[in-house]
């Protein structure tokens, strides 16, 4: 199978206890998550990102529509753990997701919960911590590390079950700029190094460029769907629907505004330094060297 | 001021009581306590101190470092000394006015005085020697056999856990949200009992709240991790008893037999 | 407006986890400067801020605001933390009261105002950070996060502080959130004539903002000067951990490959302005 979750018009809504009122969320998202694939998601607060996330392993399942992850159906109660055992959650709050006092023994939760056998959960346990290079801090508290570690031993705590598929909740929004290098770094070596599905919910554009590709959520709809390359570029767009460009990216645009026809895919200060480059030399003006 | 809590302080090491499965520690502490109620007479102190003296030299932890834990309820054993000592009938020696020490008095308090220090100075090695964690772990076996009695010994034990796991982390954040109410002119160390306690509210109420919202997020996660009770569970840390057990368990039962052959030796005090 | 002389602050003094967080620090901030603060975790910044509105007292050297040095015997130290507003990093966790305008006047009334005008000073704050007046007497707990946030800065913004420190004031905001609330910064410092010191993580935002930026680093200042001062040092800012501008770093590329663009550049505008005549024609 080439999907490891399939989406097909999931349509969320939760009525306020008090009012009776029914406010719909999700309103008809179709997606596949392709095996092996990082995937972005943006969107602006409320534009139902976490809702999304939250159906992907069966935490929330479908006012209607369908969402089935490696075969199973989140709606089919007798495949609960099933389901959530293939997909690992790392949330914002690095505080508030580990359990245990010690980090080995956080990393150990799941699989214990899961009845894996001692010598399992200890190579397991290991590996994990080894993967998020966490191996060093396996006998500290973990209200001692810095907010970056303490995401990579989130994500180490989701990789002790062996999931299929990683899904991360803003999993940066908390953490200083090295904190944040971080944990991008580890999910970038996970996707590309053991094969990990990643979907990465978050507001930075520099760690959206990075994907393989992107798609922007509004108002429980999906906008914008593409290659970071795609998505990027329509500056306009993404800046009606609340969200940032690269600074890069940005430049290009206002320049192409003037009609100077540059390359507008350029998302990093490297491919924007070698676009403009490239057109300062057509011109023959501005650079002095070769 | 809050970083002054200690709460549960755990010294690792590779001691021949940090080796005891903490079951067997549990058990010994028990009879530690009842031991400390059980003993009659001067000479039954004198072996208890032995025995906690020969355990803290093998622990390696420092006698000072020991004796600090007594620090916060010093007051408490003070008052009860004072109390006890002037206020039990019996042969009067000295009299001052309504004051008045009499002998049953002075031997009393000098019990209660020895009781409670006894008391703090075991529990305290044991939370010196063992890690939180493995004292719930300890707790959530002993519990266990109660399980068919429908005591949820697992659900005790991973209550205590998450305790532990959020203490630093909400005394962080009570640190943080009266630094920010101070900064709104909020007087927290001012005026009296009343004024302290209205004080107090500003500082509770975000407190309670962020911890729900904690408790929440961290309901959450668990789920996502598979949690779903004690049912089925493994761990990555199985208790074992080992030979150091037996020890434990010998020694514990030697002190037990001299403590009730002392109190027949020698009577009540 | 603040100066600091020769202040020096060291946690756990003594200890074995002794920790200088402020090494010899002097400096000085004008009445009216829009002050951006950088540097990474562990550098000094929050030590900082809680020394000048008495936090935290140093271990040596003087903090000076408005004139009055806060060593000095005699000085009401709450008086300070009115003069000196200080806005707390995720501040929306403080709010407590029944409504939003009883929670922005708790500042006010702390200061002995009277009802009347605590609740006129928050109804102007209110609008200041842009929170519509309908809301104020919802409950603060009823509120979308970044209407927490703005709340919780109209309650420092209430006690008319001349200074006003704000920690990452943006963070875990999206970026339409994120704007909305600089924009309210920098009218509240012009209108109000507030000195303002923003920390942030973000470069692009102290950037667009600040006249001055100050760069900590363990606990030392490492520079302090205006944005451009500052960004042309991009080298020694990225050895140092932090992070500058990505267009910085387009313009250093295009600078190291030979293109004629001046140091210092920092916003895109700049950029644009430099690059259009050159490609043009």
């Amino acid at each position: 199978m080439d999907n490891i979750v399939s989406i097909n018009n999931l349509v969320f809504e939760y009525k306020d206890e008090e009012t009776g009122e029914r406010t719909r969320v999700l309103d008809g998202v179709s997606l596949d998550v392709r095996r092996g694939e990082f995937l972005a998601v943006l969107g602006h607060n409320g534009s139902g990102k976490s809702t999304l996330a939250k159906h992907m392993n069966a935490i929330l399942v479908p006012t209607s529509g369908s969402v089935t992850v490696d075969g199973l159906d989140t709606a089919d109660d007798s495949k609960l753990f099933d389901i959530r055992r293939r997909v690992g959650m790392v949330f914002q709050n690095p505080d508030n997701q580990m359990v245990a006092t010690i980090v080995e023994e956080d990393v150990a939760f799941a699989p214990e919960n899961l009845g894996v056998p001692r010598d399992e959960i200890r190579r397991r346990v290991d590996e994990a911590l080894e993967i998020v290079g966490m191996s060093a801090f396996k006998r500290h508290a973990p209200h001692m590390l810095s907010g970056g570690q303490k995401q990579r031993v989130a994500i180490a705590g989701a990789l002790a079950m062996r999931p299929e598929l990683l899904v991360m909740d803003e999993p940066t929004a908390m953490l200083d700029p090295s904190g944040r290098a971080e944990v991008i770094e580890t999910v970038k070596k996970l996707n590309r190094e053991n094969g990990m599905t990643v979907v990465l919910i978050t507001h930075y554009m520099d760690e959206a460029v990075r994907a393989d590709r992107v798609i922007v959520l509004d108002s429980g709809r999906i906008a914008l769907e593409g290659t970071p390359k795609e998505v990027f570029p329509q500056v306009e767009k993404l800046t009606a629907l609340g969200l940032d460009v690269p600074q890069s990216t940005y430049l290009i645009y206002m320049l192409n505004k003037q009609g100077l026809g540059l390359d507008g895919t350029a998302l990093n200060d490297e491919e924007c330094a070698a676009e403009l480059l490239r057109a300062l030399e057509k011109r023959g003006k501005g650079a002095r060297g070769s | 001021m809050l970083k002054d809590i200690t709460l549960g302080q755990y010294f690792p090491g590779d001691s021949f009581i940090h080796r005891l499965d903490p079951r067997t520690k549990i058990l010994i502490i028990i009879a530690y306590v009842v031991m400390v109620f059980l003993i009659q007479n001067f000479v039954g102190y004198i072996a208890l101190a032995l025995f906690l003296a020969l355990c803290v030299a093998v622990s390696g932890i420092s006698p000072k470092c020991l004796i600090r834990g007594l620090k916060p309820i010093l007051v408490f054993i003070v008052f009860t000394g004072i109390f006890n000592l002037f206020l039990t009938p019996g042969e009067e020696i000295w009299r001052w006015g309504f004051l008045k020490i009499t002998v049953e008095g002075v031997r009393f308090a000098a019990f209660m005085v020895l009781r409670l220090v006894f008391l703090i100075l075991g529990t305290s090695l044991l939370t010196l020697t063992t890690s939180p964690i493995a004292l719930t772990d300890g707790m959530e076996r002993l519990l266990s056999p109660f399980k068919k009695v429908h005591l949820p010994a697992h659900e005790i034990a991973m209550m205590m856990t998450i305790a532990l796991r959020f203490i630093p982390t909400l005394l962080d954040e009570t640190d943080k949200i009266m630094k920010a109410q101070s900064a709104r002119g909020a007087s927290i160390d001012s005026g009296n009992i009343f004024s302290r306690a209205k004080a107090m509210v500003p500082i509770l109420i975000p407190l309670f709240i962020s911890a729900f919202r904690r408790a929440d997020e961290l309901a959450t996660a668990m789920e996502c991790r598979c949690y779903r009770g004690g049912e089925g569970r493994t761990r990555l840390y199985e208790l074992r008893f080992g030979a150091v057990d037996v020890l434990g368990w010998i020694y514990m039962a030697a002190l037990l037999a001299a403590i009730i052959g002392i109190n027949m030796i020698f009577g009540k005090f | 407006m603040i100066r600091l002389e020769n202040v020096s602050y060291t946690y756990m003094s003594g200890g074995p986890f002794e920790k200088k967080a402020l090494d010899d620090v002097s400096l000085h901030i004008n009445e009216g400067e829009f002050i951006g603060v950088i540097g990474h975790t562990g550098s000094g910044k929050s030590t900082m801020i809680q020394l000048l509105n008495g936090l935290l007292k140093p271990e040596s050297g003087k903090v000076i605001i408005d004139g009055t040095d806060l060593s000095e015997k005699g000085v009401n130290i709450r008086d300070i933390r009115f003069k000196v507003g200080l806005c707390m990093q995720y501040p929306e966790y403080q709010l407590f009261e029944e409504t939003v305008l009883k929670d922005i006047c708790f500042g006010p009334l702390n200061m002995g105002l009277f009802q009347k005008e605590a609740e006129e000073r928050a109804k102007f704050a209110a609008n200041m950070t842009g929170l519509p007046e309908e809301l104020l007497d919802k409950s603060p707990f009823d509120l979308s996060g970044g209407q927490k946030r703005r709340a919780a800065i109209a309650g420092i913004l209430a006690m008319e502080p001349k200074v006003l420190i704000l920690d990452e004031p943006t963070a875990g905001l999206d970026p339409a959130g994120r704007d909305e609330i600089l924009f309210k910064i920098r009218d509240m410092h012009k209108r109000m004539k507030l000195t303002v010191l923003l920390v942030s993580h973000s470069m692009e935002d102290v950037a667009k903002l600040a006249d001055r930026i100050l760069v900590l680093n363990s606990g030392r200042v490492e520079m302090f000067g205006t944005p451009s001062e500052v960004f042309a040092q991009s080298a020694r800012l990225r050895e140092i951990g932090l992070n500058v501008p990505q267009i910085t770093m387009v313009a250093d590329r295009l600078r190291a490959a030979g293109a004629d663009i001046p140091e210092g550049i920092y916003t895109v505008g700049d950029c644009y302005r430099i690059l259009l005549p050159m490609l043009k024609r």
